[in-house]
């Protein structure tokens, strides 16, 4: 995401965005970014206004600043704090003050990396709700851990493991590949390890205290597993494991 | 429980950088005053020898004072700590006493506060270590000097003052308070003393100077070269009693603090602690509608608008910050005190406060100050985006690469020229206060303001210069640090003088009240000139390296200079062989048309002269019985005609 965002040359490879160049034409690239750091911090004895106001002046918006500015502040609802520094901002608001320093200058290009940290699950919902909707006219590119998310907001996802790209395509695609071959057990704790050993495990979560196995085949493996309508997160562990690797289209 | 708390606020301080940094701004200044002639910390040494004991004694009398900010800093995070980093609740309900806690905090800071003050040995022992110093300067090193400095003004001065700063911030919990009483302190020592610079009785006045710096003066009053250059000063006579009053007052102090201090909290201040957030609910109940569609533009007006807005959020980062303030009052001291000078010759002789006077003093003894924030500060905002960690915010903005460079090297030249009118108008209140009304705005102007403003433009440059190729916070500071050592003292001793090549020097510029700026001016302008286009040089390959993004190995951010060299070429160029040419017209002025002798190379004319003449020394000579002087004065011009009649006995 970085190298998308202009930060950091590739080892080898080309970006291309319709026509440009993002690697050898920085600056046009940067006109339409609107990015967000997965971590970021602030100066913390200048006011968000001040902050957002020069963010916008260093966007090229001169006309409409005062105008946007002052939108954007109330849109993610720091309006209120405008004039304190950033310094005393909290984990969620200063998340959201990197939202609206993203969203400045309509940019065509959107790169947030994990947004949502730090937001509460109803601003988290709205948040989404604004991305998908700007999604529909701009390229937004989401990173983020919360599997389920993906299926709500993307039409195109990627899972990324150690810098390899393991899957690219829909979510729905991705779904119907490992539909029906994914199966749930309850074990006794103690029997977990030996359990792995044996078994093509791809994940382990705790239900009502107790762990519940999610195994991988396509057929059933045996008595007592029950089978699974299949999440993202099966999808997610099943290629992070290894067991699935033929839907990876380079 | 006490030895406990001592040790821990020991090895919390001595994990912290800060201790080292306050110990190396002392060593630097103290190596400044103790290795040249231009650096002032206190009285001027005269003849004696700059490694005396009666010196060293003495620059830890007056370090004392400007140390005094520093260890503010120490005593009140002791005292205070626990109340601004929230830690209060927690420790307070341990079963500490409040004796242990009280006294471990504050002696464990006392000792913390003696590490910066050593700065003043160690500059002093390797500045007058250095080769360039005359053997005559220095003498054999007397230790007692610096047992002395320690024993009898470091450590009581630190009791008596550390009472009153610790004190203050236990028992109002607020760190910005006992920052405030240390100025006061200051400042009402100044006013004070020169209050009793007016009683007669010499014993009552070295008796109520708390830093005892009065009363070492008074004791050594009568004191030879000899004795100075051999003695210095333990607890005896005068300022045996001096110390024990001070630093009875300042045990008072703390018994009081004793007796005041409670651990429990004050009603009322857990209220005014709540943060903004708690004042802020979470987010409205309203949806998200389309975003405000606007239309950036990217012309040379936004550029400019860029520009100045980085401009004035860089300057505005810069004043507002604490350690800026605290050096620049370290300077404002150190000026304040040294205003004396204006108006004394020494052997005591006064001379009317003129300006040119009052520039020196400025020179001399504040803009040691100034490098100081230039060195550190350069640091800071090349730095800013990244220590804040907004770099990756920042770097992914469309402004243009020289804005960032460009914004930070202006809005540090006009911190400094700010500091500089603040120079300006000390010297000319002080001007002022001794009743002189010929102030001279011009020579302010054109010696300081512009003069030396531009002279200083070089030096930031140079230190952004640094920063940028090394890449390296810290490693930058040293190099820009070495570099303006080296640049000092390197080139005399190579025998090379050439204001072309020492960086940022310029001929001396003179002025004096009957011929002005006379004939001086040109060549110094020129030459501040030349420095100036070759800071501009700099500045053109810094932007070429000026870091964007997240690369740090130099082969590529090298590539990438070499992609941003394509569009940059015209300017390089231009600037390059302007500084060349100009470069060359004042070698053709210096060197061709005028003769240029280095010091080294007149000393060696001078002996061959004496060798050659040597042998008339006892043929008789003529001698002056009467003169008969025809003056005619032409200050416009400088032709002067000296005529003289001899009459030979």
């Amino acid at each position: 995401m970085r190298t998308i965002a202009t930060l950091q040359e590739p080892d080898s490879g080309s970006i291309l965005l319709g026509d440009l160049d993002v690697l050898k034409d920085k600056l046009e690239l940067r006109k339409i970014l609107g990015y967000l750091p997965q971590e970021f911090g602030v100066y913390p004895k200048v006011s968000a206004y001040d902050m957002l106001d020069h963010i916008a002046i260093l966007k090229g918006i001169d006309k409409q600043r005062k105008v946007v500015v002052e939108d954007l502040l109330k849109r993610v609802n720091l309006w209120d704090v405008r004039k304190k520094a950033l310094g005393g901002f909290s984990g969620g608001m200063k998340q959201r003050f990197g939202i609206a320093q993203a969203l400045l200058g309509d940019p065509k290009l959107i790169i947030v990396d994990e947004p949502t940290a730090g937001l509460d699950p109803g601003e988290r919902n709205r948040f989404y709700n604004l991305l998908s909707e700007i999604g529909e006219q701009v390229i937004v590119i989401l990173s983020t851990h919360i599997v389920e998310d993906v299926k709500e907001l993307c039409s195109q996802m990627a899972i990324i493991d150690k810098g390899r790209v393991l899957y690219s395509g829909s979510p729905e695609n991705a779904l119907q590949a490992v539909e029906g071959k994914i199966w749930k057990k309850q074990v006794p704790k103690q029997e977990v390890p030996e359990f792995s050993d044996t078994h093509p495990v791809i994940s382990t979560r705790m239900v009502a205290g107790k762990p519940m196995v999610h195994v991988f085949s396509n057929t059933s493996p045996g008595s007592g597993f029950d089978p699974v309508q299949a999440d993202l997160e099966d999808v997610f562990f099943t290629h992070i494991k290894g067991f699935q690797t033929s839907t990876l289209l380079s | 429980m006490f030895l406990h708390i001592l040790k821990f606020e020991l090895r919390y301080w001595l994990r912290q950088p800060i201790v080292y940094i306050f110990f190396l701004i002392n060593a630097l200044l103290i190596f400044g005053a103790s290795s040249s002639e231009s650096i002032t910390v206190g009285q001027r040494v005269g003849n004696v020898h700059k490694n005396a004991p009666y010196v060293v004694e003495n620059f830890y009398a007056v370090m004392s004072l400007i140390a005094l900010l520093m260890v503010t800093a120490f005593l009140n995070s002791a005292a205070a700590r626990d109340f601004s980093e929230k830690t209060s609740q927690i420790f307070f309900t341990t079963p500490i006493k409040k004796r242990d806690f009280l006294f471990g905090r504050f002696f464990g800071a006392i000792i913390i506060s003696i590490i910066p003050f050593l700065g003043v040995s160690v500059g002093n022992l390797i500045g007058t270590a250095m080769p360039w110093l005359d053997d005559e300067l220095t003498g054999p090193t007397f230790w007692s000097g610096h047992f002395h400095g320690i024993m009898v003004f470091a450590i009581p001065n630190l009791l008596f003052a550390g009472a009153i700063i610790f004190s203050i911030a236990a028992l109002t919990r607020n760190t910005i308070l006992s920052f405030v009483g240390s100025i006061g302190l200051l400042v009402g020592y100044i006013i004070s003393q020169n209050m009793i610079r007016d009683i007669d009785s010499e014993v009552l006045g070295a008796m109520l100077d708390p830093f005892g710096m009065r009363t070492f003066s008074v004791a050594t009053k009568y004191w030879t070269v000899d004795d100075r250059n051999t003695m210095s000063m333990g607890f005896e006579g005068l300022l045996l009693m001096n110390r024990l009053i001070w630093m009875s007052v300042g045990l008072l102090v703390m018994v009081f603090t004793y007796y005041r201090f409670s651990f429990s909290e004050k009603a009322g201040s857990s209220k005014k602690a709540a943060k903004v957030d708690a004042a802020l609910p979470l987010s409205s109940a309203r949806t998200w509608e389309p975003l405000l569609s606007v239309q950036p533009t990217f012309s040379t007006g936004i550029s400019i608008r860029q520009l100045l807005s980085q401009i004035r959020l860089e300057t505005i980062s810069i004043l507002k910050n604490t350690a800026f303030l605290v050096i620049m009052l370290f300077g404002a001291v150190n000026l304040i005190s040294s205003m004396s000078f204006a108006t004394s010759q020494g052997y005591g002789i006064t001379a009317f406060p003129v300006t040119y006077q009052v520039i020196d003093v400025i020179e001399g003894s504040f803009f040691i100050f100034l490098l100081a924030v230039v060195t550190f500060y350069t640091g800071s905002i090349v730095w800013k985006e990244r220590d804040s960690k907004v770099n990756d915010i920042y770097d992914a903005l469309p402004y243009s690469d020289w804005i960032p460079l460009m914004s930070k090297t202006i809005a540090l030249w006009l911190v400094i020229e700010t500091l500089i009118l603040v120079g300006c108008l000390i010297g000319i209140t002080t001007q002022l206060l001794h009743g002189f009304e010929d102030i001279r705005l011009n020579v302010y102007f054109v010696k300081l303001i512009f003069v030396n403003g531009i002279n200083f433009l070089a030096f930031i440059s140079l230190s952004v210069f640094f920063h940028i190729m090394v890449n390296n916070k810290y490693l930058g500071y040293f190099l820009f640090i070495a570099f303006i050592i080296a640049n000092n003292f390197v080139w005399p001793a190579l025998d090379v003088e050439s204001n072309l090549i020492q960086y940022g020097s310029s001929p001396e510029l003179i002025y004096s009240d009957m011929n002005a700026f006379g004939p001086f001016l040109k060549g110094k302008v020129a030459f501040e000139f030349y420095w100036l286009l070759f800071s501009l040089v700099l500045l053109v390959v810094g932007l070429l390296y000026w870091q964007r993004g997240r690369e740090l190995s130099f082969k590529v951010r090298t590539k990438m200079a070499a992609q941003r060299f394509t569009k940059l070429r015209p300017v390089f160029y231009t600037v390059l062989f302007g500084w060349v040419l100009f470069g060359a017209f004042l070698f053709y002025n210096s060197k061709v048309l005028n003769t240029y002798v280095t010091s080294k190379k007149m000393e060696k004319l001078q002996s061959e002269y004496e060798k050659q003449y040597k042998k008339y020394e006892d043929v008789p000579q003529p001698r002056i019985v009467a003169i008969e002087y025809a003056i005619d004065l032409f200050p416009r011009k400088t032709i002067g005609c000296f005529i003289c009649a001899m009459d030979k006995e």
